[in-house]
């Protein structure tokens, strides 16, 4: 007998195997721009790296401390983000990222906020050097 | 090939003992209403009482003493709404915690035992002694540990003040004579010991000075009015007297799985806390696995088969991780990442290796995601980082003297 989990299967598939994960050390991966959100007391945080050239995300790694969903939005995230102009990866909005997943249960769903904010955090600080 | 499943959650419930199986589908064609005077009625009245001498026993209890409910739920209810003000725990299950607003909690201490000091104070200034109950669990569901039942209901009777202890852990984990405890309430569940859910029992000392939520029906006495579940008092019954025996089994061969479930962990994983105390029940074991999140832990060994619970607050809908973890003063941190497996009647010194090798497998994939960094986590691959750093050097001293800015700069 095999009963569903609360989870989709694409969050299933990116909870156990994630993409764009960071194994190694944040200095083995040069990038222009890291961003953060989230906090460890609060049971959820995370840091994106990106690796960006002419305004475009040419990478990007990411770390998440934190559930399925947290683990599974990231990675979703990461994938969509792969490519896109800074412009186009800053308006990506939260219920995006939770459509392409297959939805996620209403407790969670401030999983997939977070993994925004940090991309977000990330782009502004990079564009934030750009103009010093 | 599929490997067997492991069930390490029998704090959550248990899987039906096989005689209870037995004995319900015996009885499950049974027709008869206890307040019938006819033979079925009769018979049904028969299988009732035999089922409430055998939950009576278990706990040197008589027999009219015992009232079937629905569960530890309403029990814990039923005593919880005699009452004005409740003097309870801060590790309690929510079924006390919720059923009054009125309730005063003793803090607990790191090893959560009930602060003797504090209980003392609270107990000696009860707001009105007659409506005040005193309810403290004989053992935590969380983290298994166990209360001075005996000391602090003796305590509690020189002020005056009625007890009661919710065992629905501790039954048939730890021998339980609620003479020898000396309390006026007991909350028992049946499903905790190998009968099916929806049906408990509450002990009380004096039935006649009781009064209760539901009206309209002589059944238990008066005391719980409505046609009585047959069915799960028998299940109930027989699962009684099972566990007479059992908590021999606790004892020695549940708590050797347990030392050797903890040592093992502790051996092959870095960075772990054990947040059950010493004085825990026999098969309750609460780790905590640092820069780990519970709920990914449990999602990834119930892949793996192993079946677990956690205090994390992503496995539950609120958003608060545990409380009793909390009240114990753990870090939030690291009650995020609690595990607490609990041991059974049917697991195997297999179960346990098998679990061991999973979890430190899981644990270390995760901490390797995580952002929080354990530091003895990352000793765990000396050869690598060795490699790694010497082509770094390499790297570094090679552009240190081939290139030009550098000289230059010199």
């Amino acid at each position: 007998m095999t009963t569903d989990w609360a989870y989709s299967p694409i969050v299933k598939k990116h909870f156990f195997h994630p993409k764009n994960v960071l194994y190694e050390d944040e200095s083995e991966f040069p990038h222009q721009a890291k961003g953060r959100s989230g906090n460890i007391r609060c049971g959820d945080e995370m840091i994106i790296l990106l690796q960006i050239k002419d305004d475009k995300i040419k990478n990007i790694k990411w770390k998440t401390y934190g559930c399925a969903s947290a683990i599974a939005s990231t990675s979703m995230l990461s994938e969509v983000v792969k490519g896109m102009t800074l412009d186009e990866a800053y308006k990506i909005t939260p219920q995006q990222v939770a459509e392409k997943l297959g939805g996620l249960p209403p407790n969670k769903q401030h999983c997939s906020v977070m993994g925004d904010e940090a991309l977000r955090n990330a782009i502004d600080k990079y564009r934030s050097k750009q103009v010093l | 090939m599929i490997r067997r499943r492991i069930y390490l959650d029998h704090a959550a419930t248990t899987p039906l003992l096989p005689s209870v199986t037995k004995i319900i589908t015996k009885y499950l064609s049974l027709i008869g209403n206890p307040s019938s005077q006819h033979r079925y009625g009769r018979d049904a009245q028969k299988l009732l009482d035999d089922a409430r001498r055998n939950v009576a026993d278990l706990i040197n209890a008589r027999p009219d003493q015992i009232i079937f409910t629905s569960g530890g739920t309403e029990a814990n209810n039923i005593v919880a709404q005699n009452y004005r003000y409740i003097i309870t725990s801060a590790i309690e299950h929510p079924s006390l915690l919720d059923a009054t607003t009125k309730s005063r909690l003793v803090p607990v201490t790191q090893s959560g035992q009930i602060n003797l000091k504090k209980y003392r104070q609270i107990i000696a200034r009860p707001k009105n002694q007659k409506q005040t109950l005193v309810s403290i669990q004989l053992a935590n569901n969380e983290i298994g540990c166990i209360q001075n039942i005996k000391s602090l209901a003796r305590q509690a009777h020189q002020k005056n003040l009625k007890f009661h202890t919710d065992a629905t852990q501790a039954l048939g984990k730890l021998p339980i004579d609620v003479q020898n405890l000396g309390v006026d309430f007991m909350t028992l569940s049946a499903h905790k010991i190998g009968a099916p859910a929806g049906i408990g029992a509450l002990y009380i000392k004096d039935p006649s000075t009781f009064s209760t939520l539901l009206k309209g029906g002589h059944q238990e006495s008066n005391l719980r009015p409505g046609t009585e579940n047959i069915l799960g008092a028998i299940a109930f019954g027989e699962a009684a007297r099972v566990a007479k025996y059992t908590s021999d089994y606790y004892k020695t061969t549940a708590q050797k799985l347990k030392n050797k479930l903890q040592k093992s962990l502790q051996k092959k994983i870095p960075d772990i806390k054990i947040n059950t105390p010493k004085k825990s029940l026999p098969n309750i074991l609460n780790v905590s696995f640092t820069a780990a999140e519970g709920e990914s832990i449990l999602l990834m060994l119930d892949k793996k088969r192993i079946a677990v619970s956690t205090g994390s607050a992503c496995a539950s809908k609120d958003i608060q991780s545990s409380y009793v973890l909390t009240a114990i003063n753990l870090d939030p941190e690291l009650s995020h990442n609690s595990i607490r497996f609990s041991i059974g009647l049917t697991t195997t010194a297999a179960d346990i290796r098998r679990t061991v090798r999973a979890t430190r497998k899981i644990v270390l994939k995760l901490r390797r995601i995580s952002t929080v960094k354990t530091p003895k986590s990352y000793q765990a691959k000396p050869i690598t980082t060795w490699l790694v750093n010497q082509q770094n050097t390499g790297f570094w001293l090679n552009n240190l003297l081939t290139n030009p800015a550098r000289k230059e700069a010199k």
